[in-house]
């Protein structure tokens, strides 16, 4: 384990108790050994003069393909996970449904990060799509909000039913105008009125008088 | 051209996914890693690393080479760790290279890493390049350690470059050097 030269966080502190001229240093520059490259066993060669051999890139590749063959198997659960918390987030108002939807932005965060390095970039879509609206300010979100929330885990889930990996072509994009749908349809302010009352007019006061003390 | 031999790295993997993590640790191995050691959060990560410090022989590695750790973990999260490796007197090595993985790849929550003495930030989703990409980075391109009082970490500046304003120290008596012994 490399022990460091100095002590960094402390030493600021040390130095002042130090002789004249290291109370002028502002600043310490730590000029290291380069270890990793000796231990790759590359400490002579120039930079650029190296490489990864082809046998572990290909072998490196190799392991990726079969976790992505993995992949809709076992993001299904992760799937449910966020099928029951959109439920739960139903059954609760307020406090309690606001820690639901946290707790969903997070799974999609995940989802965000997954997707796109197994294969899947329209879950890192969707994932990101919904980690957004979960991470807007605000309180306890609506109906409506959770409406836009069951729409992403519908897509989502139907890109893994049918596999729908890479862009995903004409399903993909069908995918994405189905969820943007339902986004402007959960979105839309409430409809007015077409003839709205007229406000109610202000009670008249009785005159009083003003009473003498 | 010679080739990398990773088989002498020891390296830590951070990460709360389990399936995330798996995989990482196995492209890790297949890449030719030596020996990849996992944490599931940033709290078990810090107790590895401070097993690692008190009892090499109880924590099953005798060193950490690198450590990669995913940012959004609970109850200890990835910026949290790094700050703990970069500033604690119980962190085993404060120069120990520090890739952070995430899907937060917006230049302010980079920023923020940065700002924590991350040595590299690899964005989810990621391919095998893109972790190469990172390793290679580590072992050819190092960057010095500034300590100043308000930052410890890899010198922020990969390369000189004019800048509008230069707020760096600029006087030689105000800078020290520190070597630690010489490459053999």
């Amino acid at each position: 384990m490399t022990s460091p030269p100095a002590d960094p966080p402390a030493q600021p502190a040390a130095a002042a108790a130090e002789p004249e001229r290291k109370e002028r240093v502002k600043v310490r520059l730590f000029r290291l050994r380069n270890k990793l490259k000796e231990k790759a066993g590359v400490g002579r060669a120039a930079p650029g003069d190296s490489s990864i051999a082809v046998e572990a890139l290909e072998k490196a590749m190799a392991e990726m393909k079969k976790s992505q063959e993995d992949y809709p198997d076992w993001v299904r659960a992760t799937l449910n996970e966020l099928s029951d918390d959109h439920k739960s987030a139903l059954e609760k108002e307020g406090e309690e449904r606001r820690k639901h939807f946290k707790h969903i932005g997070g799974i999609a965060h995940e989802l965000k990060g997954q997707g796109g390095t197994f294969g899947y970039p329209l879950i890192s879509v969707f994932g990101k799509s919904l980690n957004e609206l979960c991470e807007k300010e605000g309180g306890s979100p609506t109906d409506n909000q959770l409406e836009i929330v069951k729409a992403h885990i519908d897509v989502m889930k139907a890109v893994i039913k049918d596999r729908v990996s890479g862009d995903g072509g004409d399903l993909g994009r069908e995918l994405l105008m189905v969820l943007d749908r339902a986004i402007k349809k959960n979105s839309a302010p409430p409809k007015m009125m077409n003839n709205p009352p007229p406000p109610p007019k202000p009670k008249p006061q009785p005159f009083r008088a003003p009473t003498k003390k | 051209m010679a080739n990398y031999n990773f088989s002498m790295f020891n390296v830590l993997v951070a990460e709360d996914n389990r399936y995330m993590r798996s995989m990482l640790r196995t492209l890790l191995y297949a890449l030719g890693v030596g020996n990849v050691v996992t944490a599931a959060d940033g709290g078990e990560a810090i107790e590895l690393l401070r097993k690692v410090k008190e009892n090499p022989t109880l924590a099953g590695v005798s060193s950490i080479d690198i450590i990669f750790s995913n940012w959004q973990m609970e109850p200890v999260d990835g910026t949290m760790l790094l700050k703990w490796v970069r500033r604690s007197k119980e962190s085993p090595d404060r120069f120990v290279p520090f890739i952070i993985v995430s899907g937060y790849a917006d230049f302010q929550r980079v920023s923020v890493c940065r700002d924590l003495g991350v040595t590299e930030f690899l964005a989810k989703p990621y391919s095998v390049d893109n972790l190469l990409g990172r390793m290679t980075a580590l072992v050819e391109r190092p960057r010095q350690f500034v300590l100043t009082e308000q930052y410890f970490g890899p010198d922020r500046r990969r390369r000189p470059a004019p800048t509008p304003i230069e707020r760096r120290v600029m006087k030689e008596s105000e800078i020290e050097i520190i070597y630690d012994e010489p490459s053999r």
